[in-house]
């Protein structure tokens, strides 16, 4: 909201320049956004909360400064003289039903003659960022800005009948507005319907076909009182925002119609010729008069932690324009343009609070309280973002939110995935079901940028459909410019390592996203738990990377044990020297290190402490479709140092079996 | 004995200190130490001594054993260091160097804020990304049409009622819901806004949030506690500045700026010429929140806070877009 500060200070005499006045509403909970200064004075944009509509004027913002100063608010003037017969000799007022409308008032002024408005005032509007029009529109805006009480003005011959009819807009309705665009009724929006037709929507704007012509010798000039939900709610529906429906939407002083229509009557008096009928058109049928709030001193002070006393409470009050009864229990009366933003003990608290100042309240350490339910957990998976950083991944964020078409081409199941009703474009209109496309984008974007290292990790929450739940599971996940599948294994397996996790790796065929054969998933507590390996083709060309040799992995870290990695238990190593055995074998091409591995480990012996695949050999001294492989065995006992001729016992058993089971040959 | 052993003792004295080279050096080393070396022929000969003077000679030679196998090595040192070739070494070159990846600024921000709150005695709870309307707003005290509901704009998930939440709050409806008060704890997590990418606007950001609860838990509280925040948070001198705000979910409300460390408060184009950044909204629990939460709003009363993790990284390390934080760029991350 653009304020005109020499404006305001028609209303105050407060002599205290632009930028301090701009901390001052600061203070006060009027955020300023921006002082503007022009040739005519300085502007003020002023940020306003939702539950200050009763700010939304120059005199509502005066008010604040008045309190602020202790200076008297003035008033603007607005009188005039009434001529001729009351409108109620022509018009009449419907609201159906009633409650849609609760204060609606129609002044009747003759002899309009619509021109340009005065310089002055032409200034103002503009400065308040609203262009000037005629002189009749320009008042009702002027008015508006200054009292902040919406008005209308209807041509009152280009409307049918005589009967103004508040109500709600009809299915297959529709009225064209001020700004020319079209918009379909719905019975939520409030209409303003003369001889059946809507002419203006009520609350938001006025219909095209009743505005004020060049030619318009009498208005009617209306002021209402919507409530702000349903002008809100026609905003939104509409969307459709303009100054009126701004301040309908925060609430308007139900206490100010009457004024405003003075005002507006005296202006156009002055400016266009203007011959205000007596009395006005009125529809009032508004609820309670007074609103009246408790609240004890105890209470200020408590909530505040501060120490006021009882007169103090009052002048910050009465500064403010409450009523107030009482000392130490407070009866506190609410003025009607702050109404619909104050009804309880803790509204009035916060007045109090604004009006002294929040740094005034002093600032003071509780008595901590640890609580334990919710203490802060040590993080079971530290190591793992650990792991990936010494082998030099870079931890990343990238958005949840995907292309539900894009993973549909990359290959995720349509029916797993979460939509989003009301995305903001089509590459967004998804929740994640991978961090794998994520980290994708990442390298591709990288790539594009010509980033060298390639390695990105992320840890966050992926969301699937299960067709009966929404389920969003921790992730962890990498990915690498790599064509080695070890190195891939090598992330996954490390991790889980330095996790202490427990885990078993299944080589499936089908392998999703994956390249076949270069394809492992890992399995806890007989639960799939991860998934790891290079990327295939289609995924990649899908993901925008097509050509590239991109690998990577993930790991569902709900599903691993939390307590193993955080709870280590020691235990002692032997003391004993280890015993080293080297032994080459030629096998069968097709037979796999996991195969070796396990006939060595059960022939070896329970002094069999670590066998490590130390090489692997294929060649022209071979074979075709054989292979060597050294293995390095570690022998070792925790009571005694073993003997030689102990280990070459443990070790002619495992020759033997991997020649039996193995159909393996020593290689020298 | 007595007299061989003078003997090697001067001469292999003399003859370690006088040698000019390495080799000869290690034919002394052979001549006195080796296996078959003088010293070890001495000792072998001792069986001839009487029993009692056995353990004095086999302590002397020892001793004078030690003795050569210590200035032999030193005079090794001393020779080699004279003869070997220093000059084609560079010491200057670059080693190969480990890159560090870096720790992303958001996650790095986020625990350092998370660590503050609850090394001053602060739990920590979390909840779902996908929300109810009630958790998100209604419990919240935004009512159904509020147009407080337009300052979140919301992203709803399809064919379902639920949507994205827009603030952490909704964890301590949930955690209220659950336990009664005492409360003192932060929620930090990802929040969803239906905005369009630019400089400040992402549709998914990070956000830390906290409730503390007590008998007395007063504004003056709120003050100390984020007063606090704010001196740990940021490096130098922090001044704050408390100002009145809205928030549906509390009452009164708050926002937290800090003095501008660029213009310290006289306007320049950091802080939009204002001399303050805003750094937090808070705020006193509002009752109806209580009332929503089975908490009774007459026996217990506190404070909520929250603040956005990716404008606190900004604010903290003089990042200007937004973007930045999800494109991951290499050249960023490796940067904090």
């Amino acid at each position: 909201m653009l304020l005109p500060v020499e404006w305001l200070r028609e209303f105050v005499e407060f002599s205290a320049g632009e930028d301090e006045l701009a901390q001052i509403l600061t203070s006060r909970g009027l955020e300023v956004e921006s002082v503007k200064k022009t040739p005519a004075g300085g502007v003020i944009e002023i940020e306003l909360t939702p539950n200050r509509g009763d700010c939304a004027s120059v005199l509502g913002v005066a008010r604040e400064v008045a309190a602020h100063f202790g200076l008297p608010l003035l008033s603007p003037s607005s009188s005039y003289s009434e001529t001729g017969p009351g409108a109620e000799s022509r018009y009449g007022i419907r609201v159906e039903p009633s409650g849609i409308c609760p204060i609606y008032h129609l002044k009747l002024i003759r002899d309009i003659k619509v021109g340009e408005s005065p310089e002055w005032l032409k200034d103002r509007l503009s400065a308040s960022g609203i262009r000037p029009l005629n002189s009749v529109v320009d008042v009702t805006n002027y008015v508006m800005l200054e009292t902040g009480q919406p008005l209308h003005a209807f041509d009152a011959s280009l409307i049918g009948g005589n009967t103004v009819e508040v109500r709600g807009g009809r299915d297959g309705e529709s009225i064209t507005v001020l700004d020319g665009s079209v918009h379909k009724l719905s019975p939520e929006d409030i209409v303003i319907s003369c001889d059946g037709t809507p002419v203006a929507l009520g609350g938001v704007t006025g219909g095209l076909d009743s505005a004020v012509k060049s030619s318009t010798g009498e208005i009617l000039l209306e002021a209402a009182y919507f409530r702000s939900r349903s002008i809100s709610a026609t905003e939104r529906r509409l969307g459709l925002k303009t100054e009126a429906s701004y301040r309908f939407s925060r609430g308007v002083d139900p206490g100010g119609l009457l004024r405003a229509l003075d005002r507006a009557a005296h202006l156009l008096a002055e400016i266009s010729g203007g011959s205000p009928a007596p009395g006005v058109l009125s529809h009032d049928e508004f609820p309670e008069k007074e609103t009246w709030v408790r609240v004890t001193l105890s209470d200020i002070n408590s909530l505040l932690g501060t120490e006021l006393k009882p007169d103090r409470v009052v002048n910050l009050l009465e500064a403010l324009g409450f009523k107030t009864e009482g000392g130490r229990e407070l009866s506190v009366r609410v003025p009607s343009y702050r109404r619909d933003d104050i009804r309880r003990g803790v509204d009035i608290i916060e007045e109090i609070a604004r009006s002294l100042g929040y740094d005034k309240i002093p600032s003071r350490l509780p008595r901590s309280s640890v609580s334990s339910a919710l203490a802060r957990k040590p993080d079971p998976f530290t190591r793992a973002g650990e792991v990936l950083g010494a082998m030099g991944y870079s931890r990343c964020v990238t958005l949840p939110l995907c292309g539900s078409e894009n993973c549909v081409s990359a290959g995720f199941d349509p029916g797993s995935l979460i939509l989003i009703d009301n995305p903001v474009s089509v590459n967004m209109d998804a929740l994640r079901p991978s961090l794998l496309p994520g980290l994708i984008s990442t390298i591709k974007y990288n790539i594009n940028q010509g980033v060298q290292t390639l390695k990105f990790f992320e840890r966050g929450p992926v969301f699937i459909n299960s067709g009966k739940e929404h389920s969003e599971t921790r992730h962890l996940a990498f990915a690498a410019a790599s064509d080695d599948f070890l190195e891939v294994k090598s992330g996954a397996v490390s991790i889980l390592d330095a996790l202490r996790q427990g885990y078993e790796l299944e080589y499936p065929e089908e392998s999703g996203v994956f390249k076949p054969g270069r394809y492992a998933r890992v399995r806890v507590n007989g639960l799939t738990a991860g998934e790891m390996g290079i990327f295939g083709s289609g995924f990649l060309k899908a993901m925008g990377v097509p050509g590239r040799s991109l690998g990577g992995g993930y790991l569902a870290l709900d599903k691993l044990d939390r307590s193993s990695a955080s709870f280590a238990r020691f235990s002692p190593w032997s003391p004993y020297p280890s015993v080293f055995r080297d032994i080459s074998i030629v096998v069968e091409d097709s037979l796999t290190h996991s195969d070796i591995y396990d006939t060595i480990k059960s022939a070896g012996g329970r002094h069999l402490k670590r066998v490590r695949l130390s090489d692997v050999f294929t060649g022209k001294s071979l074979e075709t479709g054989k292979k060597s492989m050294t293995y390095r065995l570690e022998f070792n006992s925790d009571e005694r140092t073993l003997t030689s001729d102990e280990v070459e016992g443990y070790f002619g058993k495992v020759v033997e079996e991997l020649k039996r089971a193995c159909g393996a040959s020593l290689r020298q | 004995m007595e007299q061989e052993f003078r003997k090697i003792e001067t001469e292999s004295r003399t003859l370690v200190r006088e040698t000019s080279g390495v080799k000869e050096l290690e034919e002394l080393r052979v001549k006195y130490l080796g296996r078959k070396g003088a010293l070890n022929l001495l000792l072998k000969k001792m069986g001839a001594l009487d029993p009692d003077e056995r353990p004095v000679w086999g302590k002397k030679i020892n001793a004078l054993k030690r003795e050569l196998e210590d200035t032999i090595r030193s005079r090794r040192e001393e020779l080699s260091g004279q003869t070997e070739d220093t000059g084609n070494f560079d010491p200057t070159l670059p080693p190969e160097l480990f890159r560090h990846p870096g720790r992303n600024p958001v996650i790095s921000v986020l625990e350092e804020v998370s660590d503050i709150f609850v090394s001053m005695g602060f739990g920590i709870a979390y909840g779902p990304d996908i929300e109810t309307d009630y958790y998100n707003f209604t419990a919240l005290n935004f009512p159904e049409g509020h147009p407080a509901r337009d300052m979140h704009d919301t992203f709803y998930i399809k064919g379902s009622d639920r949507l994205l939440r827009t603030h952490t709050s909704p964890v301590q409806v949930r955690v209220m819901e659950k336990q009664p008060p005492p409360y003192q704890f932060i929620a930090p997590g990802k929040c969803y806004r239906r905005d369009t990418i630019d400089a400040s606007h992402l549709p998914s950001f990070h956000q830390v949030e906290g409730l503390m609860v007590d008998k007395d838990i007063s504004f003056a509280h709120l003050k100390g506690v984020l007063d606090e925040f704010a001196r740990r948070f940021f490096p130098g001198e922090t001044v704050t500045r408390f100002r009145p705000s809205f928030f549906p979910f509390t009452e009164p409300s708050a926002e937290m700026d800090i003095r501008c460390t660029i213009c310290s408060g006289g306007g320049c184009s950091s802080c939009s010429g204002k001399g303050f950044i805003e750094i937090l909204g808070a705020g006193m629990v509002d009752p109806e929140v209580f009332r929503h939460c089975g908490v009774d709003p007459d026996k217990w009363q506190g404070f909520a806070f929250g603040m956005g993790i990716e404008r606190m990284a900004m604010l903290k390390y003089g990042i200007s877009d937004l973007r930045y934080f999800f494109q991951n760029h290499r050249s960023f991350l490796e940067q904090f």
